[in-house]
């Protein structure tokens, strides 16, 4: 396996720093009304330039770059201080599966307005009866004319009080004989009166998520993604691609391993505890680094590769930010200043072993799939 | 960047295996405590293992440290006893760089070196002719001047080695890195031995039925042995880094050697936690082979710098800017 960057990969990456040193600016959070549209903006300007999705066809506005150069982009994306991506459970998550299962007219439909941040999507998956058993989901679709009607209840759907279409994980077949069975993906408009979503607060004081009540709201047939009831299969192999790669990658933790190695500088300088300690965070940072582009260069076939890489980010980042909070003593309860970041961080933080499969789940997962003991 | 192990390294990788599976069972490994033999090296060396790392233009193979690290994480599955990957990784491509009249000698197997990484606890060195000796001065090279020291893995055949006279071969930076090439070729062992722990473990798992059904079923079984895979899998990429460093003469190189000694360190101490505790009392028992694997982990995590010490370098290296922070290499 080569390591090294081709002349071209450096010049991208040249690239990529001199336009987002140029533009990067503070924003307020995405997850709040106002920062939600100042990342819209946000999404134009990186579109417009050709950095909103970098990877994908230059049809659907994104440059053709190589998996390895998304890689440098996120990293010198992270380094320059931009805002977390308001369209990433569109183009993260809804993306990759309209690629592989979506039909002309979809790709066409979807793709470009979502990375140029025209439709903004979220995530209407889990219900509060139905988190890591997401197959028991009961969130019900009936046959009309012309398409579904939706009746239940979604939950955890972050940034959803302000987007404007769902990702939808439906039940369709009640009748199926494992409940993974009777389930479609549905792309579902927001703004129809049959959908109403509820923000709500999440730990680190952001009303990220929402709630989302569907009442007979209406999803054509045009809409469905892949084959009807096969939403699982869609469901699962977008998920492959939400734990391992796209939703997190390398270069958001290089990032904070960065500004870590700077607060070990500015509070801890000869301390041998916090040294080590740092010296450890650095290796397991470059751990997740070197095997994502392991995976990228295709040396890991496996799917259940991205169970091992999001055990270890959402672990690593928890450890990370605890570590920054102990660097900070009695400032760690700040809300503000630089304190203030990380203290939010940590909140953030938290939520990594939860979301996208818990880890728990994930380890089940790695038992199971990759060492084959028996499920049981 | 281009994917995948190529067609020479998987060839070589593929040899070492077959010739460990035919030479270096695990009855091999228990037989080597008592008749100190050497299991696979004679093959091992016929392969051109000890020239593998050495430049074309020094008459050896020159594929590099690259090719060398899978084959000795597979001679670390097989719990390969003795100095081989030393004499591989480090012995072999030290003399020929500096032109020494035993290079040919430590390539094809005629001469053996024995290594002091500083520690005074010298492997195999009452077969080698003399010390390679890693001082606070450099690289000297002495006489084999040894008594055998006992140890907790039979296999492992070590010696107090008392300094002769020292005749000097490098100074502080040849030492540092042929410290961390040490440490390299041990952290790829360490991976080796973590993965055939965690694998006899699995299958234990999988035939042990208590409660009417395998133990395997269990939540706290599976995750102890998924958090072990995990921290073996997380180390690799590492080794595989350092040793592409090494071979581009990359000055990063010794900092990804010692996150890789570090991270093999302590994920193989997790993994012989974690297979121990899975295997029940017949871990704890010297019949069953699960503590030939143990207590080579337990001595190659502590050789050649245990994961506190590699971790503190890692550190320094940020601290003093001698490591060039990804986004400014021109290496992945």
């Amino acid at each position: 396996m080569n390591l090294d960057w081709s002349p071209e990969d450096q010049a991208f990456r040249a690239e990529a720093r001199a336009w987002l040193a140029a533009h990067v600016r503070p924003l307020a959070s995405g997850d709040t009304e106002v920062g939600f549209a100042e990342g819209r903006v946000w999404e134009r300007e990186l579109f417009d330039a050709g950095w909103a999705v970098v990877s994908w066809p230059t049809e659907f506005g994104g440059r053709g770059a190589s998996l390895p150069q998304w890689l440098i982009f996120e990293e010198e994306y992270w380094a320059a201080g931009g805002p977390p991506r308001v369209t990433q459970n569109g183009i993260f998550l809804l993306a990759p599966a309209l690629f592989q299962f979506g039909t002309p007219e979809q790709q066409q439909r979807y793709l470009r307005p979502m990375a140029r941040a025209d439709e903004v999507w979220a995530q209407a998956w889990s219900e509060p009866g139905s988190g890591s058993d997401l197959a028991s989901l009961r969130t019900s679709a009936r046959r009309v004319d012309g398409g579904w009607r939706i009746t239940g209840q979604k939950t955890w759907c972050t940034r959803a009080g302000w987007c404007d279409r769902l990702y939808a994980l439906v039940r369709t077949d009640p009748g199926a004989k494992k409940p993974h069975q009777g389930l479609t993906a549905m792309m579902v408009d927001v703004r129809q009166p049959g959908v109403t979503v509820r923000p709500f607060g999440r730990l680190d004081g952001d009303p990220g998520f929402a709630e989302v009540f569907f009442d007979d709201a209406f999803c054509a047939d045009g809409d469905v993604l892949g084959e009807v009831h096969g939403g699982w299969g869609v469901a699962m192999a977008t998920t492959g691609s939400e734990r391992g790669l796209t939703l997190r990658s390398p270069g958001r933790f290089l990032a904070t391993a960065e500004r870590l190695r700077a607060l070990v500088q500015e509070r801890a300088s000869g301390d041998p505890v916090a040294a080590r300690t740092l010296g450890r965070l650095w290796t397991r940072m470059e751990s997740y680094r070197l095997q994502t582009l392991e995976t990228i260069a295709g040396l890991s076939h496996d799917g259940s590769s991205s169970s091992l890489a999001k055990l270890w980010w959402s672990t690593w980042d928890v450890e990370a930010h605890q570590f920054a909070m102990d660097l900070l003593g009695p400032e760690a309860e700040r809300d503000d200043g630089e304190a203030g970041v990380w203290a939010r961080g940590w909140s953030f933080a938290l939520g990594g072993p939860i979301y996208a499969g818990t880890n728990e789940i994930q380890r089940n997962i790695v038992a199971e799939r990759l060492l084959g003991l028996p499920r049981g | 960047m281009h994917a995948a192990m190529n067609e020479e390294q998987r060839a070589i990788v593929d040899a070492v295996v077959a010739v460990l599976a035919d030479q270096c069972s695990p009855a091999a490994v228990r037989a080597s405590w008592a008749d100190d033999a050497e299991p696979a090296r004679a093959q091992l060396v016929e392969l051109g293992l000890l020239a593998l790392a050495v430049p074309e233009d020094h008459g050896g193979l020159g594929l590099g440290l690259v090719a060398l690290a899978p084959a000795l994480v597979a001679a670390g599955e097989a719990a390969l006893p003795g100095a081989l990957a030393i004499d591989a990784a480090v012995v072999a491509p030290f003399l020929a760089r500096i032109g020494h009249s035993d290079a040919e000698g430590a390539r094809d197997g005629a001469v053996r070196v024995a290594v002091d990484p500083g520690s005074g606890l010298v492997e195999a060195a009452d077969r080698a002719s003399w010390v390679l000796r890693l001082t606070a001065e450099g690289v000297v090279g002495g006489p084999v001047v040894a008594s055998r020291v006992p140890t907790t893995d039979g296999a492992r055949r070590l010696f107090s080695v008392t300094a002769g006279p020292p005749h000097r071969l490098g100074g502080a930076s040849d030492r540092d890195d042929l410290f961390a090439r040490g440490a390299l070729a041990t952290a790829c062992q360490l991976v080796g031995l973590g993965r055939r722990l965690v694998t006899m473990a699995t299958e234990h798992a999988r035939v042990r039925h208590q409660f009417g059904k395998p133990i395997g079923t269990f939540q706290a079984v599976k995750h102890q042995l998924a958090d072990a895979w995990l921290g073996l899998e997380m180390a690799r990429p590492l080794t595989t880094r350092a040793a592409w460093c090494f071979d581009h003469g990359y000055p990063n190189a010794p900092t990804y050697a010692a996150m890789a000694k570090a991270a093999a360190s302590e994920a193989a101490t997790q993994a012989g936690r974690a297979a121990l505790q899975v295997h029940g009392a017949l871990g704890t028992s010297e019949e069953h082979d699960l503590h030939l694997w143990l207590k080579r982990s337990w001595a190659l995590s502590r050789a050649w710098g245990d994961a506190a010490s590699h971790y503190d370098a890692v550190a320094r290296a940020l601290r003093d800017d001698t490591f060039t922070l990804p986004r400014s290499t021109p290496h992945a």
